[in-house]
Formats: C-alpha cells, sequence, structure tokens
C-alpha cells in the first residue's frame, strides 16, 4: 500500500548545501521524500518503466523507491553525470550515456507533476543574451552589451564607450584552474591592462556591458508565484560597488517591495522562460530606474535564509508538496525581511 | 532534453570531491587562456583559516554532514562555502 503523504523527488548532487534544508524541511512535514544523484546511475541506482502488469514506472536506490506516478513535485537543482564502470572504453561508455539520458530523460519527462524546474526549460532560461532581449522586449532597461570573440569589436567599444565597461563571464562568479582549483571571477571594470590581452578575446565568447551607476541592488528570489526582494547596498563597501559577491557578508538595505510595473514585467519574462523558480537580479540607479542585469533559473538562496531569516527551504519545500501544474498569475505575493 | 539532464558539479565542491589542497602559488597568466582569467580575483586563502572538515553525505538523512558544524567546502579559497553557515553569495550563486 503506498503511503499517503506527498512524494517528491529531488535530483541534485551529494554536496548542495542549498538542498539539505530543503530535504530537512520536507521530512519534518511529512513528505515522502528521496534525494538522488544521477551519478549514482546505473551502480546504485534502478531506473524502471514497463507497461506490462498494470505499467508503472519507478526509481529505486538502495532501500528507497520512488513511484514516479504518485509524485507530486520534483526539484531540479544539479545531478551530476552518470558514472558508467571504468572497465567500458570510452566507445562503450558513450554508447551507454547516449542511451541513459535518453531513455531516463524520457522517463523523467512523462511525469506528470510539478518540476522546480524542468531541465530542458532551465537550460533555455539560464541563456544570458536571450534574458536580456527578452527583458528589451518587455520594456525594461538592461545594459548595454556587446557579445564577440573578436578582439577588434572590443577595441572598438573601448575606444568609443561613453561609459565606463566592465567584463562579466556568462557563466558566474567561478573560475577554474588547472587541477579543478576554484577561484573567484567577478564582474570587473576593464582598464588599461585590457590592451595587452586582447588578443585573448579570441579564445571564446566574452561579454562586455557599460557600467551602470547604482544606488543599491535587488536579489529577487522567485519561489512559485511568491517575490523575496532582498535589498542589497552594494556601494556602501569598496568590495561590493561593482559585484555584490565580492563579500560573504553583505550590507544589506531595508525591506522595499518591488514596484507593481516592475513585478509585472518579471512576471511576464518568467512565464515566457517557463520557469517555476529564479533568482533575478536589477541595478536600482540613484533615480530609483530598474535595470535588468539577469536571471538564474537555479540561484542559490541559503545565504539570505541564513543573514535575514528569510524562509526559502519551507516555501520551496511547500511549493513540491503541493504539486500539480503551475501557473504564473498575476496575483503575486511579496515577503519582506 | 537528451543533452541537457546532467550537470557540471558545482564548482566550488570540486575541492571536497577531489580532496586536492589547492596550491598557494598564482598560476601563471598565459595568452592562451580565455580573458576571463584575466579577472579572476586570486585569494587563495593561507592553510591556517580552517581546518579540513569536509563532511561527508549520509545516507540516511539525505544530507550534508560537517563534523565541526559548518560546511567548509571548498577549503582555503575565496569561492568556500566556510564564510557563513551553509552557502555564501559567491558559491556559483548566478548559476
Amino acid at each position: 500500500m503506498s503511503s499517503p503523504n506527498p512524494s517528491v523527488l529531488i535530483l541534485t548532487q551529494d554536496f548542495d548545501p542549498t538542498v539539505d534544508p530543503v530535504v530537512r524541511s520536507l521530512a519534518a512535514k511529512g513528505a515522502d521524500v528521496v534525494r538522488l544523484d544521477l551519478s549514482y546511475f546505473p551502480k546504485t541506482l534502478t531506473v524502471n518503466s514497463s507497461d506490462f502488469a498494470g505499467g508503472r514506472r519507478w526509481l529505486r536506490h538502495r532501500d528507497r523507491e520512488v513511484d514516479l506516478d504518485r509524485l507530486a513535485g520534483v526539484w531540479y537543482r544539479r545531478p551530476t553525470a552518470f558514472k558508467f564502470d571504468s572497465e567500458m572504453g570510452e566507445a562503450e561508455q558513450q554508447f551507454a550515456r547516449n542511451e541513459a539520458v535518453h531513455s531516463i530523460g524520457g522517463i523523467l519527462r512523462a511525469t506528470d507533476c510539478l518540476w522546480v524546474n524542468r531541465p530542458d526549460v532551465d537550460a533555455v532560461a539560464e541563456l544570458k543574451p536571450y534574458q536580456l532581449a527578452l527583458a528589451k522586449k518587455l520594456g525594461m532597461r538592461v545594459p548595454r552589451t556587446l557579445l564577440t570573440n573578436d578582439p577588434q569589436e572590443v577595441a572598438a567599444l573601448l575606444a568609443s564607450a561613453d561609459r565606463p565597461i566592465v567584463y562579466k563571464a556568462l557563466t558566474g562568479g567561478v573560475i577554474h584552474y588547472p587541477g579543478a582549483f576554484p577561484s573567484g571571477l567577478l564582474t570587473a571594470l576593464v582598464g588599461d591592462e585590457i590592451t595587452q590581452h586582447l588578443d585573448r578575446v579570441r579564445h571564446t565568447m566574452c561579454m562586455f556591458q557599460e557600467y551602470i551607476d547604482k544606488s543599491r541592488e535587488i536579489r529577487l528570489t522567485v519561489i512559485g508565484n511568491t517575490y523575496f526582494p532582498v535589498s542589497i547596498r552594494s556601494q556602501d563597501l569598496e568590495t561590493t560597488k561593482v559585484d555584490w559577491r565580492g563579500e560573504n557578508l553583505l550590507p544589506y538595505g531595508d525591506y522595499e517591495p518591488l514596484p507593481d510595473d516592475i513585478v509585472k514585467k518579471v512576471q511576464a519574462m518568467l512565464a515566457e522562460l517557463n520557469v517555476v523558480y529564479a533568482a533575478v537580479d536589477f541595478i536600482v540607479t540613484p533615480s530609483g530606474e530598474y535595470v535588468f542585469l539577469e536571471v538564474n533559473p537555479s540561484g542559490q538562496f541559503m545565504w539570505m535564509y541564513h543573514d535575514l531569516g528569510l524562509p526559502f527551504g519551507d516555501w520551496i519545500a511547500d511549493l513540491l508538496m503541493a504539486g500539480g501544474q503551475f501557473h504564473r498569475g498575476s496575483d503575486v505575493t511579496q515577503v519582506g525581511y | 532534453m537528451p543533452t541537457t539532464l546532467v550537470r557540471n558539479p558545482l564548482r566550488t565542491s570540486l575541492s571536497m570531491i577531489s580532496g586536492h589542497v589547492p596550491p598557494v602559488e598564482m598560476p601563471e597568466d598565459t595568452a592562451e587562456r580565455p580573458l576571463g582569467y584575466l579577472y579572476a580575483a586570486w585569494d587563495p586563502g593561507t592553510f591556517q583559516e580552517g581546518d579540513l572538515e569536509l563532511g561527508y553525505y549520509d545516507a540516511e538523512s539525505q544530507t550534508w554532514v560537517d563534523t565541526g558544524g559548518f560546511i567548509t567546502a571548498g577549503v582555503y579559497t575565496r569561492t568556500r562555502t566556510a564564510g557563513c553557515p551553509g552557502d555564501c553569495p559567491i558559491d556559483d550563486v548566478c548559476q
């Protein structure tokens, strides 16, 4: 006999501090929660879909089983790659990987439950040039942006720019050194140093943006139709002026709800992106104008929970347990701190 | 879907996954590296900043357990999670 409790599946790696409080919250609320990393496949994770004997789809990992037809919600965070037997050669592993990704991807996509967010949705939603284009289309101001791998385009921009220019990586604030050593890669003002390194623009796509004068910044976490706008007084510290990620302990501002006009535009953007969860970054200029920077469809939030006491974990847990199809509506609740 | 089902690990978790101790010398910045490396904030910290309390994944509770009360992954780096309980703004926050 199956459990009457809501069933929730979380797909992520073992180390994911954002997920731990949500797992605890789900358990405390009585959900049947199973957390899996796809790297468990195929050694300790079995995936099954059968039309025989009544039809059933399920996953099993050690002593835990997930009935995919009974799921209320799936939180797609950071599942890492399948790990096949190292005895297999690369060709065999590639075949095994392709079979697995098509099959497991299809089985999971066929579930009729709430996904926060579906991986195919995330894959498109996280494309920053698309986000910027969409934001402009919806009437939001965005920083003027150059995306290029042509050094001459960068040189021309720097020679003609009427504003300071920043370099900003498209894929976040962390960069690898050889040996997988991580270091910070924050948005940086471009100065004369670039002139000796312009040729390195050829190696891959680079993003340059006009620097926008700021009064403060807003980190907006969106969980369903609930908004958690957090104000960051980034101009209070030298280390956070250009990029607020420059400090671990941030200078927060007082709670200020987003203006209705911005809420409507964000809702329209997130509806277009089809995401249930997102973190959205804005600059607020000295004149009070909101400038859209980016959407992070799997942005993390627990640092604000610890600093400000915002109950993100409980809201995520409630959303996953409620399940059903999500509709991004016009009725938005903003939560302060 | 076929190419988007799995992701790279959190980059700040690689220290603990591979268990490596990062070098404290600034890697040589070469012209062969993408421009982004020019703007990387190299601050590996010091070995005195914290013990190697990497913790472990507890399959029963389905959460990460660390022995010191705080997660200290990504040790010695500006990308470490040791700065506050849980995670920090810089830890892959915009991914």
